[in-house]
């Protein structure tokens, strides 16, 4: 017997063929090929004069006058203490009752970001200011950019799309990495992998929750990295939560496109929704025409740079 | 004369009383079996002290026996026979070995899980062994999810959760490398459509566990069914070792025969409440179990009007945890006398033994009915169930001959690992959950055209590295354990969705015009959109009821088994099925109120059925009697068969769809029976390899039957959609004959 339609129809969205507006002739970059599978990578420069990471020295100096990092210390109680001449965690360590405490935190910075962070972890949620600054333990060529366009929310489908940008000097490259075909996503993994050496931090919008797991959750289901890396383990600065916490209660929406809008000032032509990225894929796969892949391409490209103008405006907010 | 001897000749005193007594059969008690020479570690030994158990039963220990062998056993010993004991105390043995060995416990039902977690904590109490346990389902918080996936000796979890959580395998790894047993209690639930579903998602368990190095144990217990064996195997692909002689005793039943219909101006629902009060004012612990949670209610209104003195509670799902624990614990201990509650008091929970059981309409299986029947008995002591069928053929058909329940033949318990979209949907799933080397899927079945299939489609691609899951649907997301996979509409009540249902169903119950129930509650459908898939409803609390007439049209497609008779043929195979559903009818207590047209397009679907073919001679046989009409004959043999098919398959006679041709395409008389599913799920085939011992009942219950004609006792179906219009009773019976 055979395998009723409707029921196999729910597996996949239906085909709608879209018209896009800017037609192409050919695809916008270098095809990537191996043992049948076909990946298009795509390259585009910016430059952002004005990228600059903090000092290791600014966090420490804004570790130190956080006195809520004192256990049960909060605005009132810190207020107080205030009063009693302490303005820092220094000045607590000289202080009889915090004193013990007070150093311990400050030689928690004997052990750089990875102390800081240890001690953060126990007092703040993620979306903490002070979590943000860590950026000043980073190079920001250490960092690397990430956006993925996938079939689905769940990792459960496959990648279609992994963008990845990093900067050399003021130059920020973005490099995108598209399967071609239903079964060329493991050359899409293959070829982000291959940016991970000597990165030490990503960048993402709601990759805590969803790129990062997602990345991970293939990689393992091909049954394990080919190059060694772990990247759950990596720093993770998830820009969605940051604007959270800085821009709060300013705003209805934090989405990206929301963010571009009401922090940026930008809002996009004719991009398409990342919920629909699925749908131009398969068409191109239908169809093999390039005009589907552009928007794909484009959509995913300028979320990057939305979160590097982004993370220059969250520093400008909250760099005093 | 002993007490209940009292409690049943006093009845004929009531005022409630005209001879509907039939008679009262004794089931003579049973001693207990114990074993002896079963060594258990100084720790089991304590445990067990502490419960006052000196001894174990045979059933028990021999089932421990077998799993310390490392067999896959199947419990089939009835209720409260001490199951839990014989795959509790293994597991714990080779915890305490400290091998690292864990087990997981999968149970249907959440109070279920809660109860056996109290159990296991009081074993780990009373016994010191070491033990790591908790639920994991959608109530679990993810902190303890994580602590639990670490470091649980034993999980417990239901079907749904496991299928959800099977994709993070690699989170699971070391519970998974570690895994020595999968408890499966209550098993016979799995069952249907539902059991089908679940028979997958055990495959692709033992599938991901392969991949982590492990191949568990299966240790399994359900209600009394035929094929104990046969349906394991089914269900999990493993071979079984049955345990079902039960040691353990128990005391005299009198199984009371209850002819309502004899007193027509008392339904039976009120008779019902009759027997409950006039029991329990005479201090008898009586449970009624009645067929809905509306008449749970109602009962208990009527009980509490007719004498606010005695306490009469209701039980159903839909209450609270914290009622339900309450009204448990009060039967219990014996702090409430009557209780009336829906067959969700049958499952496995503990609430003693007691007096009296009202058995208020077949439950539908002879298991079930002695699920409830065997909660009747408080320590060896005499106790009485009263059994009150409905007005139906099965249920009369049984009244009469209560041998079948006495017997204690149970039915096969019926799974169908063949239905290609159960099939084809677990295949993605498993596909999404690790990738597939090849197109073997499962050890046991056969899944190679179904994946070429899915690949030609797309749902799956081939890569270098294996094939990969290419859906833009999370398919655990899209595979209901529910659903048979066909199309499927969603009712939405104020924009929200209250169900999904499949579009079979909704023809029958989701129409413009037809009342719906879910979850206890009436819901009136406003209008039906099949092309979109929605049909939107109003929550109305009404009391009538709706159900479809229709036409049924079958095509044969391919034969799969035949078997010759002496004047008939009998074939299984694959059918296309057309149903042209003409008018739905609104009915109040059983009268038909009104009847009105239905405009919907022909529904056509494919499944298995078994079909007969009349040789000619028993045509002429019919027509030989002038005052026969061989039409009617061979319509109502073909309802009568239906009636009396749940007897030898767990199914309800909505489950199968059946159409009688006095003249078919070939020219020759057919007798069609479809699974009324689209794909199949096991009923048709399970009939067609019994089929002589269905015919010989079936003409027991029509020429048993004291009626002239033909009535719902018999031969009228309540679902046929010419309004049993030809009948030929004495036709039938004919055909029979010719039959046996």
């Amino acid at each position: 017997m055979e395998i009723n339609r409707d029921f196999l129809n729910k597996f996949k969205d239906f085909q709608v063929k879209k018209e896009v507006k800017h037609s192409r002739r050919e695809l916008p970059g270098e095809v990537i090929s191996r043992d049948n599978m076909k990946v298009l990578s795509t390259v585009n420069c910016r430059e952002f004069r004005s990228f600059t990471l903090p000092e290791e020295e600014y966090f420490r100096k804004e570790y130190n006058s956080t006195l809520e990092l004192l256990y049960g210390v909060r605005d009132k109680k810190a207020l107080k203490i205030a009063a009693l001449g302490i303005n820092d965690l220094s000045g607590a360590s000289k202080h009889r009752a915090f004193s013990s405490e007070a150093v311990q935190l400050l030689k928690a910075l004997d052990n750089g970001m990875r102390g800081a962070k240890d001690v953060l972890s126990t007092r703040f949620t993620q979306s903490h200011r002070l979590f943000f600054l860590l950026a000043s333990y980073f190079k920001p060529e250490e960092l690397l950019f990430v956006d993925i366009e996938t079939k689905s929310l769940f990792f459960e489908t496959s990648i279609i799309e992994i963008g990845a940008g990093y900067f050399e000097g003021n130059k920020f490259t973005v490099k995108q990495f598209t399967a071609l075909t239903d079964s060329s996503e493991y050359l899409v993994l293959e070829e982000f992998a291959r940016l991970l050496p000597g990165k030490k931090a990503f960048v993402t919008f709601n990759g805590r929750t969803f790129d990062i797991p997602f990345i991970d959750g293939r990689i393992s289901y091909y049954g394990g990295p080919k190059t060694p890396c772990d990247i759950t383990g990596m720093h993770n600065f998830d820009l969605l939560h940051f604007s959270r916490c800085c821009y709060r209660r300013e705003f209805d929406s934090y989405s990206l496109k929301a963010m571009e809008a009401q922090v940026l000032g930008k809002e996009r032509e004719g991009d398409i929704d990342g919920a629909e990225v699925q749908v131009y894929f398969e068409n191109f796969v239908n169809t093999q025409d390039p005009q589907y892949i552009e928007p794909i391409i484009y959509h995913n490209r300028e979320d990057i740079y939305a979160m590097v103008e982004l993370m220059e405006r969250l520093f400008d907010k909250w760099i005093k | 004369m002993d007490k209940i001897e009292k409690l049943i000749s006093s009845l004929k005193d009531e005022k409630f009383y005209k001879d509907q007594l039939l008679g009262v059969v004794r089931v003579p008690k049973t001693p207990a079996h114990f074993s002896s020479g079963m060594e258990f570690s100084p720790a089991i030994g304590k445990y067990l002290k502490s419960r006052g158990i000196s001894g174990l039963y045979s059933h028990q220990a021999m089932a421990i026996s077998l799993i310390r062998e490392g067999k896959n056993v199947i419990m089939t010993t009835p209720t409260a026979s001490g199951k839990t004991l014989g795959f509790n105390i293994p597991v714990l043995e080779s915890i305490e070995k400290g091998s690292g060995a864990k087990a997981l416990y999968i149970y249907p039902a959440k109070a279920l899980s809660n109860d056996q977690l109290n159990v296991l904590n009081e074993m780990k109490k009373s016994s010191g062994i070491a033990l790591e346990c908790g639920i994991y389902d959608g109530d679990t918080d993810a902190d303890v999810k994580k602590q639990l996936r670490k470091n649980a000796d034993i999980i417990i979890t239901n079907p749904y959760e496991l299928h959800h959580v099977l994709p993070y395998h690699p989170k699971w790894k070391d519970f998974y490398r570690s895994l020595k047993y999968i408890v499966i209690d209550e098993a016979h639930r799995y069952k249907g459509i539902f059991g089908s579903n679940i028979a997958f998602l055990l495959r692709r368990m033992k599938r991901i566990l392969k991949l982590h190095g492990a191949a568990p144990q299966f240790i399994a217990s359900t209600a009394s069914i035929a094929n104990p064996v046969e349906f394991m195997e089914k269900l999990t692909g493993e071979k079984f070792e049955a345990v079902d002689d039960n040691g353990a005793p128990s005391g005299e039943k009198h199984l009371a025969l209850w002819d309502s219909s004899l007193f027509p101006e008392r339904s039976v629902n009120t008779q019902t409440k009759d027997i409950l009060l006039y029991s329990a004012k005479k201090d008898f612990q009586t449970l009624a179990f009645v067929a809905s949670r509306r008449l749970s209610e109602l009962i208990r209104k009527w009980a509490n009007q007719e004498d606010p003195s005695v306490e009469i509670l209701s039980y159903r799902a839909g209450y609270s945890p914290d009622m339900r624990r309450d009204i448990e614990s009060k039967l219990k201990s014996g702090a409430i006398k009557g209780v009336v509650s829906t067959n969700a008091l049958e499952l496995g929970i503990d609430i003693g033994m007691l007096d009296v059981i009202i058995i208020s309409g077949y439950p539908g299986t002879i298991s079930s009915f002695w699920q409830q029947a065997g909660r009747a008995g408080r320590k060896m002591q005499d106790s009485a169930v009263f059994y009150l069928p409905h007005e139906d053929a099965l249920q009369k058909y049984i009244l009469k001959h209560p041998d079948i329940l006495l017997s204690q033949k149970f039915e096969s318990a019926i799974i169908s690992i063949d239905n290609p979209n159960i099939i084809a949907g677990h295949v993605l799933c498993a596909i999404s959950e690790a990738m597939a080397e090849g197109t073997k899927i499962f050890d046991d079945i056969e899944t190679g055209p179904f994946v070429e299939t899915l690949i030609e489609q797309g749902v799956v691609t081939k890569t270098p590295r294996g094939l990969v899951y290419a859906g833009s649907k999370r398919p655990q997301d899209v595979v209901g354990l529910d659903d048979v996979g066909g199309g499927s509409v969603k009712i939405k009540v104020d924009g929200r969705i209250l169900e999904e249902i499949t579009v079979t169903r909704a023809y029958d119950e989701a129409h413009k015009g037809a009342v719906h129930l879910f979850n206890g509650e009436t819901y009136v459908i406003k209008e039906l959109n099949l092309e979109q898939g929605y049909a939107t409803a109003s929550k109305e609390d009404v009391d009538h009821y709706t159900d479809t007439m229709k036409d049924e049209d079958v095509k044969i497609l391919r034969v799969k088994k035949s078997k010759r008779y002496g004047n008939f043929d009998l074939n299984f195979g694959d059918v296309s099925v057309t149903e042209t559903y003409k008018a739905f009818r609104t009915k109040k207590s059983g009268k038909v109120i009104s009847t009105d047209p239905l405009l919907l397009p022909p529904l056509t679907f494919t499944t298995e059925a078994l079909w007969v073919t009349l040789a000619p001679s028993i045509n002429r046989a019919v027509k030989k009697d002038p005052c026969l009409d061989f039409d009617g004959a061979i319509h109502a043999a073909e309802h009568a068969l239906i009636a009396l098919s749940p007897l030898w398959a767990m199914c309800d006679r909505n489950d199968i769809g059946g159409r009688s041709y006095p003249v078919y395409e070939d020219g020759n008389s057919y007798i069609f029976i479809y699974d009324g599913y689209s794909g199949g799920i096991g009923i048709s085939e399970k009939l067609f390899d019994i089929f002589p011992s269905l015919v010989s009942n079936t003409l027991a219950l029509v020429s048993g039957c004291g009626c002239e004609d033909g009535c719902p006792d018999c031969v009228y179906s309540p679902k046929c959609g010419n309004n049993n219009n030809p009948i030929d009773k004495k036709g039938a019976i004919v055909i029979f004959k010719e039959l046996v």
